[in-house]
């Protein structure tokens, strides 16, 4: 299951439901559409020592149990496949 | 001639009446009734009852007794769910706020026994709660029991 998590719109600020449900109609997803508004995605970005600074996209795979797998800031695609 | 007239008339009317009767004779003496399966009819009255499903909510009365739900309502918690579309989708049909979600993806079971340890490779994960297209807030353990792929992105 995918869940794709907006972190900022183009002002810089966390989107707003309506911008949630346009950007899942524009895309025609199905999974959940999230705001970050609390920056969780920091948490796993220093988690990960990436230093705070984060790469987009920036991924997360989990296992069953919500057991963490891989953290992949940008483009590190081989990170997510080797997960996979 | 009329001695075996009357004599099988009367053969005839013997007859008629063991075919009227639903009870044959058995070897003591006594009778017994040939449909009777050797159960205790009240109890298999109750075990019937208990597979019937009277507020039609997708549950049985026996389901619903083990749940603590109402047999006869089949909304029990009056959120606008029914009894059994709650326990398919795995919330809780006793509580009002625990709602399936409108995107129909379902709650995992094992949401309530989590240990989350931390953000890191090999930790179980905290737990976070974001709002979504619905208006509706997700908790990340609320998908458990599933393999998942979280992406972070931005609108530019």
């Amino acid at each position: 299951m995918i869940l794709e998590i907006m972190i900022e719109n183009d002002r810089g600020q966390t989107p707003s439901v309506s911008e949630l449900e346009d950007w899942a109609a524009q895309y025609d997803l199905t999974m959940p559409v999230l705001a970050d508004e609390d920056l969780v995605i920091y948490n796993y970005a220093e988690a990960s020592g990436s230093g705070g600074s984060v790469g987009l996209p920036f991924t997360v795979v989990m296992k069953e149990g919500v057991v963490i797998e891989s953290i992949a800031s940008g483009s590190q695609l081989n990170k997510v496949t080797r997960s996979f | 001639m009329r001695v075996l007239t009357l004599l099988g008339g009367g053969l005839l009317l013997g007859c008629a009446g063991l075919a009227t009767d639903d009870t044959a004779s058995s070897g003591s003496g006594g009778t017994t009734d040939i449909f009777d399966d050797g159960g205790d009819d009240d109890t298999e009255a109750q075990e019937d009852e208990g597979k019937l499903d009277d507020d039609g909510d997708g549950l049985t009365a026996d389901e619903e007794e083990a749940l603590g739900t109402d047999p006869d309502e089949a909304d029990s918690d009056g959120d606008g769910v029914g009894d059994g579309e709650e326990v398919e989708q795995s919330t809780d049909p006793l509580d009002e706020s625990d709602l399936p979600y409108a995107g129909g993806w379902a709650k995992g079971a094992c949401r309530n026994d989590v240990k989350a340890e931390g953000w890191g490779e090999g930790d179980v994960s905290r737990n976070f709660t974001m709002v979504n297209q619905f208006d509706e807030d997700v908790s990340l353990h609320d998908f458990c029991d599933r393999t998942l792929y979280l992406v972070f992105a931005a609108f530019w």
